[in-house]
């Protein structure tokens, strides 16, 4: 799963353990994308996902006492970060209606620059579809299936991080993807339907 | 295996988590079956499309704020977490001690002897039920001479 390698990140928790806190910016050089990246996918907004980002890492810095190396440090900063999503969507609730609806553009804006013109815009309008479509998958669902399909986790590692058996992983990644497909259907039915 | 069956495989299929007596047999039900081909289908291409989705890179100077921010923290030993708690359970205790106290102090005072002025002001004996220039009194005084029969 992680490019990082675990016995690195073991070395230099074990600086930070004792007391070389610049170490730790080298953990989060590491970690930072992957952490940033399952964020702002979890939450979608920018501004919340990189607060959730920092949450999860200034957490993480405060409870690496309690760090057992019997899992991959990559794992257990995915189940803080996943943590402080799920708090985060609830204290972010009333934002849903106060926020503009540019606020929580999606990763359209940072696609690649080697596109054509229509290409980019296809490009951004299947990322917008996938974007909205993961939103109105249940939080839980949604850190599953993202753990799996962006993140590359196994079974065991999705329930280490989720805190759950593997068998409910298994059952929660199905109706994830089922809810999903579905959703690309429905909305790429709607957007075929003439406008009459 | 039924359609139902086969949908149920569908996902470990993708991750190619199916032993290869179910695997074979989901392969045979997909070849024969269009619409749960269809389906299956649909769900590779969403597993597909999320995973090809453009991977959004932490904000320049992310890790500067990260180790600014720890600067204001300090990391927490279990024992000074205990302390925290510990202040806590006591601070309520001493509220709902204090509450009960209280409670007991007012209750005891409600029960003692009262002074005699507080208790006649708040009497229902101040009030007539009849007073004898109403038409209840007239009634109530020609009952009493007899007159009402």
């Amino acid at each position: 799963m992680p490019e990082a390698s675990d016995s690195d990140d073991l070395e230099l928790i074990a600086r930070c353990q004792q007391g070389e806190t610049a170490f730790f910016a080298h953990l989060v050089l590491r970690h930072q994308d992957r952490i940033h990246n399952l964020c702002r996918r979890m939450l979608g907004h920018p501004q919340h996902a990189e607060d959730a980002a920092q949450e999860t890492f200034l957490k993480a810095y405060r409870h690496l006492g309690s760090f057992t190396p019997t899992a991959a440090f990559a794992t257990w900063l995915y189940r803080i970060a996943i943590n402080t999503c799920l708090d985060q969507r609830k204290k972010n609730f009333w934002d849903f209606f106060f926020l503009r609806s540019g606020d929580s553009e999606g990763p359209s804006a940072e696609a690649s620059h080697d596109f054509s013109p229509e290409r980019l815009y296809e490009a951004q309008e299947m990322s917008r579809l996938l974007e909205l479509c993961l939103a109105r998958l249940s939080p839980r669902l949604r850190a599953v299936i993202l753990l799996r399909e962006q993140e590359g986790l196994s079974y065991l590692e999705i329930a280490e991080v989720m805190a759950c058996s593997p068998g409910t992983v298994k059952s929660r990644l199905a109706r994830a993807r089922e809810e999903l497909r579905r959703l690309l259907e429905k909305s790429t039915e709607q957007k075929k339907r003439p406008v009459v | 295996m039924r359609c139902q069956r086969a949908r149920r495989r569908m996902s470990p299929y993708l991750d190619d988590a199916l032993p290869d007596g179910e695997k074979a047999a989901l392969a045979a039900h997909l070849d024969r079956c269009p619409a749960c081909a269809a389906r299956l289908a649909g769900l590779a291409a969403a597993g597909q499309r999320l995973a090809g989705m453009t991977r959004l890179a932490a904000p320049v100077g992310f890790a500067g704020r990260v180790m600014a921010g720890l600067t204001k923290t300090t990391r927490h030993s279990p024992f000074s977490l205990f302390l925290v708690r510990g202040a806590g359970v006591a601070l309520a205790m001493l509220v709902i001690g204090f509450g009960i106290l209280f409670g007991r102090a007012l209750d005891a005072g409600l029960k003692g002897p009262q002074p005699a002025a507080e208790v006649s002001f708040f009497s229902l004996s101040h009030f007539e039920p009849a007073p004898p220039d109403s038409l209840g009194g007239a009634y109530l005084a020609m009952l009493e001479t007899g007159h009402g029969q």
